[in-house]
């Protein structure tokens, strides 16, 4: 049984369908990426995975748990956590204090919940470690995607979504994050990432899912999705013309 | 590697350390207060550190769901007036004492806040804050119409027949000892609840719902509980208010004002913090009370422009409140003396 | 059916200003995202520089557009000296601005006025127009009449001149507005002028109808608030048949439930309201998810 199947999901805003009929399944241990131009879905696909919006029609089932509907608080518990675009950390608290909600949904007291997110610190190196008071807000980009990764690690995620984790780095920091996305899987972590950056999903993806116009395009390993002509199309040929956002 | 084993092994220790302290601070504080409440003689004093204790477990109690979870509500005042007229109407109609015609107002006023919060929670921001006003006014509009029950625009007297069983005392300095204890139950629970899980989930929802959400945290449960929490304490104060004042209308204890008061109070003294809503409440009543002193009752609205101008600026630049800026003054000099010390 | 008609047409003149009234609100929330608290305190202005201009021999009327022109300015400032730093910050920063504002101008109303009422009483001030066995006050026929008008003006501002467009298109989306050299700033100043201008000429229209008084404004701001959520937040045809709707309601309730009835009426129609459809009759997309979680 898949972790996390998908069963012909669709939504769709007013008059335009933002989603059509999309199905696919993710494997344990697998690292997926669901790529696509501007406009193809990626983003609303990947709020009704995580329950920020219902979906029209369709099942999600993760674990053999349905979870289309359910709303995102439940979707965590079901062993499934996000990060968000652009790093939404809690600017205003410390690092450690960011980290700590995540073990909150685990534990009750806040000690034991501290020393949980203090572990989990350990697997950035000293990262973390080093920036444990600062305010989450005023870290770099990548250091706050660390953060984002690592309070949704406290929850003891089966499944981690990022969403565009590397969106605004430098080439560098997108490499140690890639890095950190092949090191999610050592610790027994799936991993589905939506991008934009094809170069990352190159990289780091056992399997890609490409969408277009909220349609599922294919889905294959990356050698079989970059000699694919209908991608190549829907990246560069007519993508200019017809993306409708 | 080594960094992680040294901060585990710090962190326990220090925390306990600061734990200690804090207490014994506490310890200090309510004691100090205590005392000052029963020995003070001078009767404008005692009114005086009245108004402030009742002022600051309201700031307080509204600082738990404005400034903790950062929900703009603009609607305390029912919360006030609920706890007023509950154990008021309960002594008159049935002579319940109002201490537990207090507990059955903080009761009531829980249950209400607790059906509001479940309809008008999911609403964000603004339209949160419009749907608390307009609950307010709803409050008013049934209190000041439902007459038989509620003496309509007239409002209810309660009369001064000194007896502790009912909550009636022959000396000012009885009723703020009653009110120091509010305070220190308020602060007390707020102090708590900003080391405990309830108090960093508010935190999180504040700062960004949706990725606290993400990570598990139950909304609506987390801001359920401090809005019935907050409307309790609140009700707690509109008891004490009218056995102290000894009548109640609509305008007294439903009306708008009160509500802005909570929120003013709280944010000058420092949103979210566990002390700020108190220093608010010393900084407005004690400004107040010297105003109306030099320029005589006419004047009184003098006191609400220049608290009206402050809280726009503290909103605008300091955003810590009275609090903040105290920090950032003491963060400053010991930057310059702890530098000093450490070179040396 | 004359009580029916008397009713039915009493409403829906109440209800043109409201319209007016709420406009302001609807126009400011539409382009800034900001719901301004303070929003009554600027019909109380509207009343008495209406009030102090009668005083000086000025029709209340004619005064009309003096009001309208001198609360545009006052809008500029205000927004320009404190609304513009807020526009980033937090909705809690932006509500609390706001508050700040109108606990400032309620103060500053009660020291230079005192807390008496003051009524502007025209000669005409009592005259009554008599349509069959209608009979209403002249003075509400003008308010609505003119209220109308100005509404009128406003959409035409928006739909025909160049700066209405820049405004609509900021509505839509400030980016990329920005992205097509609109001055955003300008935008935000122009139309917190506008808004404040629709407060204050509301005010001066009601001014011969109603008294004025520091803390008159917060009735104001709660009819504002309950028209535009009616109508949905940020809707400009929305704040008219708002308006309308809660005129009707108003003048209805209070004739056939009791004069108490009529503001339980509509706050607890307000409260429906936002719990069912928070984007209103005539909802400005965008205004839902920011009404529900988004």
């Amino acid at each position: 049984m898949p972790l996390l199947q998908i069963n012909s999901i669709k939504k769709s805003f007013g008059g335009l369908k933002a989603v059509k009929d999309v199905s696919f399944s993710i494997e344990r241990n697998e690292i997926v990426s669901v790529v696509g131009p501007n406009g193809a879905g990626k983003t609303t696909l990947f709020n009704l995975l995580t329950g920020f919006i219902k979906p029209d029609s369709g099942e999600i089932t993760m674990n053999g748990r349905r979870i289309e509907g359910c709303n995102p608080e439940t979707v965590c518990r079901a062993g499934f956590v996000r990060t968000f675009q652009s790093s939404r950390v809690f600017p205003n608290m410390s690092v450690l204090d960011n980290v700590t909600i995540g073990a909150l949904s685990r534990c009750n007291d806040v000690a034991s919940a501290r020393r949980e997110a203090l572990s989990i610190f350990d697997f950035f190196g000293s990262r973390l470690h080093d920036y444990s008071d600062r305010a989450a807000g005023t870290l770099s980009w990548a250091n706050r995607t660390r953060v984002e990764i690592a309070r949704a690690l406290a929850c003891h995620p089966t499944l981690i979504g990022l969403d565009e984790p590397t969106a605004g780095m430098n080439p560098a920091e997108t490499n140690e994050i890639s890095e950190l996305i092949v090191k999610l899987r050592t610790e027994g972590v799936t991993v589905l990432v939506i991008e934009h950056d094809m170069s990352l999903v190159m990289r780091v993806s056992d399997r890609i899912v490409v969408l277009h116009h909220g349609e599922l395009l294919m889905q294959g390993t990356p050698p079989e999705v970059r000699g694919n002509a209908k991608v190549m199309e829907a990246y560069l040929g007519n993508g200019s013309s017809s993306t409708a956002n | 590697m080594n960094t992680n084993t040294i901060s585990t092994r710090i962190q326990p220790s220090l925390q306990a350390a600061s734990l200690g302290r804090t207490v014994t601070l506490w310890v200090i504080i309510v004691g100090a207060l205590y005392i000052t409440a029963s020995r003070l003689t001078d009767e404008h004093l005692v009114d005086l550190m009245f108004q402030i204790m009742l002022a600051a477990s309201l700031a307080g109690a509204w600082n738990i769901v404005g400034g903790f979870g950062g929900q703009i509500a603009l609607g305390h005042a029912a919360f006030f007036g609920i706890g007023a007229y509950t154990s008021t109407i309960l002594f008159q109609h049935y002579h319940l004492t109002p201490w537990i015609g207090m507990l059955a107002g903080a009761l009531f006023a829980a249950l209400l806040a607790t059906l509001i919060g479940a309809v008008t929670l999911r609403l964000r921001g603004p339209f949160f804050a419009m749907t608390t006003v307009a609950f307010t006014e709803l409050v008013r509009i049934i209190v000041k119409n439902w007459d038989s029950l509620t003496g309509g625009t007239r409002g209810l007297w309660i009369p001064w027949e000194p007896n502790p069983w009912n909550f009636s005392f022959s000396d000012r300095n009885s009723y703020l000892l009653v009110a120091v204890t509010l305070a220190v139950l308020v602060f007390s629970t707020t102090a708590i609840m900003a080391k405990t899980k309830l108090g960093f989930l508010l935190n999180a929802l504040r700062e960004d719902a949706d990725a606290a959400r993400s990570v598990g945290v139950k909304a609506t449960r987390a801001r359920l509980i401090s809005f019935a929490i907050s409307a309790a304490f609140v009700a707690l104060g509109g008891t004490l208010y009218a056995q102290y004042s000894l009548s109640i209308d609509p305008t007294s204890v439903l009306s708008f004002d009160i509500s802005i008061q909570m929120a003013l109070m709280s944010a000058v003294g420092g949103l979210g913090t566990v002390i700020g809503p108190a220093l608010g409440a010393i900084a407005a009543v004690t400004s107040s009370s010297l105003l109306r002193g030099w320029f005589g009752g006419e004047l009184g609205a003098l006191h609400l422009l220049l608290y009206g101008v402050l809280f726009i600026l503290v909103m605008l630049y300091a955003r810590g409140g009275l609090l903040g800026m105290a920090i950032n003054v003491k963060k400053r000099l010991t930057r310059r003396f702890g530098q000093g010390q450490s070179d040396v | 059916m004359d009580i029916f008609l008397q009713l039915l047409l009493s409403g829906l003149l109440l209800g043109g200003v409201y319209g007016l009234l709420s406009l302001g609100l609807t126009l400011v929330f539409g382009v800034t995202r900001i719901v301004n608290f303070a929003h009554g305190e600027f019909v109380m202005l509207g009343m008495y520089l209406t009030y102090f201009l009668w005083q000086l021999g000025f029709d209340p009327y004619l005064a009309a557009p003096v009001v309208f022109f001198a609360c545009f300015a006052v809008g500029v400032v205000t927004q320009h000296l404190l609304l513009r730093k807020t526009l980033t910050m937090p909705h809690l920063v932006q509500v609390f601005v706001t508050l700040g504002i109108s606990v400032v101008m309620q103060a500053g109303a009660q020291l230079l006025f005192t807390s008496n009422f003051y009524f502007v009483r025209p000669s005409y001030g009592n005259a009554m127009v008599e349509i069959g066995n209608i009979r209403l006050p002249l003075t509400t026929i003008i308010a609505a009449v003119l209220a109308l008008i100005g509404t009128a003006l406003v959409h035409l501002f928006l739909k025909k001149t160049h700066t209405g467009a820049a405004i609509r298109a900021t509505a839509q989306d400030p980016y990329a507005a920005n992205v097509v050299g609109i001055e955003i700033k300008t935008v935000y100043a122009v139309t917190f002028g506008v808004g404040i201008g629709c407060a204050g000429l509301a005010g001066a229209l009601l001014a011969p109808i109603y008294p004025v008084y520091p803390t008159v404004g917060l009735a104001y701001s709660l009819i504002s608030f309950v028209v535009v959520v009616l109508g949905g937040l940020g809707s400009l045809p929305g704040a008219l048949i708002g308006g309308l709707v809660v005129g009707l309601l108003e003048t209805f309730s209070a004739y056939y439930i009791s004069p108490e009835a009529k503001e339980a009426t509509y706050f607890t129609i307000f409260i429906i309201v936002l719990l069912l459809r928070p984007a209103g009759l005539l909802g400005l997309r965008g205004s839902e998810t920011m009404g529900a979680n988004h």
